[in-house]
Order: structure tokens, then sequence, then C-alpha cells
């Protein structure tokens, strides 16, 4: 199957950092990885643009980062959410849902279309 | 013949030619790196093609700049403006320090009992030892000024000079590694510069249009005591806040 498209990846962003930030604190290339096992590599970030995400939402104070060097590991930036990002993440979470029960009622019994 | 640790170092310096990109993220970046090409070599890749896969996937520095660009504006800004008054005050400073050569002269002078007294210009103290004042607090400007871009270029968690936070540099190296670093910061200096003049201008002009020749001509006679003393206040005003700057500025770059 074909990689979704970049504005659909753009606008997703968000939501996913959130959500994968909700199951425990994570750094950039563990985030990468989570998002590629959720969709089975289909949705595929150019990596580095990843960061100016991270680093916007932790100036909104949606997420806060650290530093940490577990032993005998390198040296990574650990990104946590924070009370304001779970807020944000709950509304993200009603769009969200609004837009796929939409989509699903509409495709309810069809077939998708490949022509 | 590859160097992995070679080629490291140079898309580091790639990334963090941008602006906005400040040595703690760069440090980021380089662990995404490292544990991406880890992963590659697992695969099967050898170390020259899991850096390239690796950097691949993260994307062309150009990009990452503009992107870290609309995250992170007031870096950029701070560093813009450190720039500009560390330019300004070091040129400034520069210029009293020059002055030695005038207290020099003068206390040569004193020394070998020639008649000095003339020189007296600034608030009455001969002129040789103002200019020697000048000179020392200069002397002390300047230093101070090369020692903020110094320990910005080699402190922990900065890309003011360098970028690589992860080794102690020497000035030199910095330096050398800088070209187009510093012509942004010649820019910056010829902005600020710019700017000041047509604040003198402006200045000049409402004086002007307000007083008569003859006023004119004794506020230029004052002008010597007054211009000495604002530019002395001008100075220890742009040092403290430029210190303040460089302070908010290591600890925006740190993150």
């Amino acid at each position: 199957m074909p990689d979704i498209s970049r504005e659909l990846i753009a606008a997703s962003s968000r939501p996913l950092i959130l959500s994968i930030l909700a199951e425990g604190e994570s750094y950039g290339y563990a985030i990468i990885q989570r998002v590629g096992e959720l969709t089975g590599g289909r949705l595929r970030w150019t990596e580095g643009m990843l960061y100016p995400v991270l680093h916007k939402l932790e100036q909104e104070d949606a997420i806060v980062a650290e530093w940490k060097q577990p032993a005998g590991e390198r040296k990574r930036k650990y990104y946590r959410l924070k009370s304001h990002g779970r807020a944000a993440l709950a509304k993200q979470r009603e769009d969200w849902t609004a837009v796929d029960a939409a989509l699903n009622q509409l495709w309810k019994g069809t077939q998708p279309c490949f022509s | 013949m590859f160097q992995l640790e070679k080629a490291i170092d140079q898309w580091k310096q790639d990334c963090a030619s941008g602006e906005a990109v400040s040595a703690g993220h760069v440090v980021e970046l380089e662990a995404h790196l490292r544990d991406s090409m880890e992963k590659l070599a697992a695969s099967g890749l050898d170390a020259e093609e899991a850096f390239l896969v690796g950097t691949h996937r993260l994307g062309a520095p150009a990009k990452m700049h503009h992107e870290y660009g609309k995250v992170h504006q007031n870096h950029v800004w701070l560093s813009r403006i450190i720039l500009m008054l560390s330019g300004y005050l070091i040129v400034s400073l520069l210029l009293k320090f020059i002055a030695l050569d005038q207290a020099t002269a003068g206390l040569i002078g004193q020394v070998l009992g020639w008649d000095t007294a003339g020189s007296t210009l600034f608030f009455g103290i001969p002129h040789h030892w103002s200019a020697l004042v000048n000179a020392l607090v200069g002397l002390a400007g300047v230093g101070l000024m090369v020692w903020f871009i110094v320990s910005l270029a080699k402190g922990p968690g900065h890309s003011f000079l360098n970028g690589d936070p992860e080794k102690e540099r020497s000035l030199f190296d910095a330096l050398a590694r800088a070209p187009e670093k510093l012509g942004k910061l010649v820019l910056w200096w010829i902005a600020l510069y710019v700017l000041l003049g047509l604040g003198q201008v402006a200045l000049n002009v409402v004086t002007l249009k307000r007083v008569t020749a003859t006023q004119y001509g004794s506020y230029m006679a004052s002008l010597n005591f007054y211009h000495q003393v604002g530019h002395l206040l001008t100075v220890a005003v742009l040092v403290v806040a430029t210190a303040v700057l460089c302070k908010r500025y290591r600890k925006v770059a740190a993150r």
C-alpha cells in the first residue's frame, strides 16, 4: 500500500505524539519507531521534522523535556506529557473521533475503490 | 575509505549552521542518528550505508533549518541582538583603547616636566589622565567582550560559533570553522551602525532647529564633556545588557 499523504501526516503528527507520550515518557527516535509499528510503516515522517513539533509542544507547555542518560545508553532528551497536554489530547481525540465517525458512516457497506 | 566519526562531525556542522539550531538540538539529532544507525547496522548495513540512510531519513539540513526557524525565532533574534551589541561595544571600546597613545604621550611629557596644562579637557582633569582612564576602560571592555564571545563559543550548550558542545575547542579553531557566521556578524554590526547613525542625524537636526548659532557654538563646546560622560554611560549600560542577554542565550541554547 502507498504511503500516507503529506497533508495527513502533518495534521496527525500532534495527536500521534501526544497519544504516544500519554503511554509514558519517550524520546524522538523511539516515538518514530512507535509510529512505524502502529501504521505498519505507512506513515513516514521525515525524521528531523519531528523535533520542531516536539519543541513547539514544549513551548506551549503541553509537554516537558528532560535530558537523561540511562546506564549503558546514550544521552537523550526525554519528553513527558503535562496536564495541559492531556487536555489538548482530549480535545484532539474528540475532533478525530468525530471525523472518523462521519467517514465510517459514509463508508459503511461500501468497498474501497482503487480505480 | 569512509571515516564514520568524521562524516558525523561534518553532518553535525551542517545541522548547526542554521541560525535557529542550538547545540542542544544538535546533540538531540546526533543521538537520533546514532540510534537509527545502530538499528540499520543490525539489519546488515555497513557503517557508510547506515550513515547515508540514517541522515537521509532525518532530512536535508537546509529543510531542518527552515522548520527549526519557525519554532525558535526568539533564539535567532537573541543571538542577532547579542552580535549587534558586542560588535558595537568592541568597536567603541577599541576606540577608547586607541586613546592610550595620547595618555602615554601626556604622561611622558609630565615626567619630563613639560607644560601639559593646556591639554585640560575633561572635567578639569588633565587630558592625558582622562585618556588613560578611557584606555583602561577600553582595554577592560575589549577583554570582557572577547571573554563573552569565547565563552559562548566554548561553553556547553551553544551553537554560537562551532555548534559542538561535546568538544572544548580553542577560539582559533572556532573562528576557523565559522566564516559564514562571522559574515553574518559583520552584517549585523553594519545594521546597528546605520541605525545609530540615523539616530545621530535626527538628534543633530532637532538641535539645529531649536538653537541659535551662538547657542550652538557653546553647545558644541560643552559637547566634549557630555559626549564623554554619555558615551561611558552608554557603554556601561550596553555591557550589562549584553551580559544579561548572553546568560539568557546560554540558557535557551542549552535546551
